[in-house]
């Protein structure tokens, strides 16, 4: 039977280097995947998710526990993500391959172009919710606004995302 | 119907999307039946996680614009897959080093990882920028610290250093020479009536030699074999 998250954090915290690999199993995949939606680019995904998972295991202490394990790694990701968007310099610029790809025939590249070319609050909103499943409640916590916000965000984000998608199509 | 009303809709039929695959209506998944319209909000019930992000005001009033405005049963068809074309995007899988990089990362040094959190930290031009001007101040600070010091240890003792000194004669701080007090003169207004009638052995007093010409002149008194 798997353990729940918190006992393999609590595990973790005392050294227990078999929780540690249990927790980095569980969650890299999708820490990995939440990078690369955000980001557009697989090595730069690459390099946040480590930081990420990096940063989680070495601050584990400062895991309090107001929401799962898992909601604390999704904003940690979001927030390191949002950063390393704000580097590049001007919001929502595409990583070079995928400036032109909106007309991709390759679906998948012109839906990852789509995301590209919202804005990260919007980008942030829609991916946690469309991708991951979070509720309104959890991304509101993520991105520490109110509800309504998520809300708004998301209803501005898909519209956005049908013109892109149906102006390809 | 209005632009600026369905503008307004647009957000509750957003929300609506995502309650949409969590109910069920009359024992039937929702939207096998036909539109979201014809849904009588009561009869539906939260199938899982029980998230619900309209009021039963505002899903009445998405339900009813749904069935009425044919353009936003077009907007939210295609928005509605639109979602869908999102689980379209590429997966990615860890490179076959991530777990171990990880590993060394976690289990590196503190000092190692405060140099990588300050290299992640530092790279955007802000934070450089702030890092800079910072750098810039305390070294300024320092430099002016050290000037004032030799400045200060190197300068010949000051003239209100001289005046504090003498302020603090009689008070127990300074004892005063002898050759430094000031003789005293026919006329002072310490000199006594027993003083005044008989000549006053008064000590020269010590040539001034710094004092100008004039103030020397003032301040010497007159002797016995001038007057």
């Amino acid at each position: 039977m798997a353990h729940p998250d918190a006992d393999l954090v609590a595990a973790c915290r005392q050294g227990d280097r078999r929780a540690f690999d249990a927790l980095l199993e569980r969650h890299r995949g999708w820490v990995l995947n939440l990078a690369y939606q955000m980001l557009g680019a697989a090595d730069e995904a690459q390099d946040a998710a480590q930081e990420v998972l990096v940063r989680v295991f070495t601050r584990l202490g400062g895991f309090r526990g107001e929401a799962t394990f898992a909601t604390w790694l999704r904003r940690i990701t979001v927030n390191e993500c949002i950063n390393r968007l704000g580097r590049r310099g001007r919001e929502g610029e595409l990583p070079p391959e995928l400036a032109s790809a909106r007309s991709s025939p390759d679906e998948g590249v012109a839906v990852r172009a789509a995301i590209q070319s919202l804005s990260p609050p919007l980008r942030a909103a829609l991916v946690l919710r469309e991708l991951h499943g979070a509720s309104y409640r959890e991304i509101a916590h993520i991105l520490r606004v109110p509800v309504g916000t998520v809300r708004s965000r998301l209803a501005a984000a898909r519209e956005k995302l049908r013109e892109l998608l149906s102006e390809e199509a | 119907m209005t632009d600026s009303h369905c503008e307004h809709m647009r957000e509750l039929l957003s929300a609506l999307l995502d309650e949409e695959p969590t109910f069920v209506c009359a024992g039937e998944r929702r939207g096998e039946g036909g539109m979201a319209g014809a849904l009588d909000p009561l009869s539906v019930s939260p199938l899982k996680g029980g998230e619900v992000n309209l009021s039963g005001d505002e899903r009445r009033a998405a339900d009813g614009h749904l069935a009425e405005c044919a353009a936003c049963r077009r907007w939210f068809e295609g928005t509605k897959a639109a979602c869908q074309r999102l689980k379209l995007h590429p997966v990615i899988e860890a490179h076959p080093g991530f777990d171990a990089a990880v590993m060394a990362r976690v289990t590196a040094g503190p000092l190692t990882r405060v140099a990588d959190a300050l290299d992640n930290w530092i790279c955007t031009p802000a934070r450089q920028i702030a890092a800079a001007t910072a750098g810039a101040l305390v070294l300024s600070g320092l430099l002016l610290w050290g000037a004032a010091w030799v400045v200060i240890a190197t300068s010949p003792p000051r003239a209100d250093a001289a005046a504090r000194h003498l302020s603090l004669e009689g008070r127990g701080g300074v004892r005063v020479h002898p050759d430094d007090l000031p003789p005293i003169l026919r006329g002072d207004a310490i000199s006594g009536p027993d003083l005044l009638g008989r000549p006053l052995a008064v000590t020269p007093p010590r040539p001034l030699d710094l004092w100008p010409e004039f103030l020397r002149r003032r301040v010497q008194p007159q002797r016995p074999e001038e007057q």
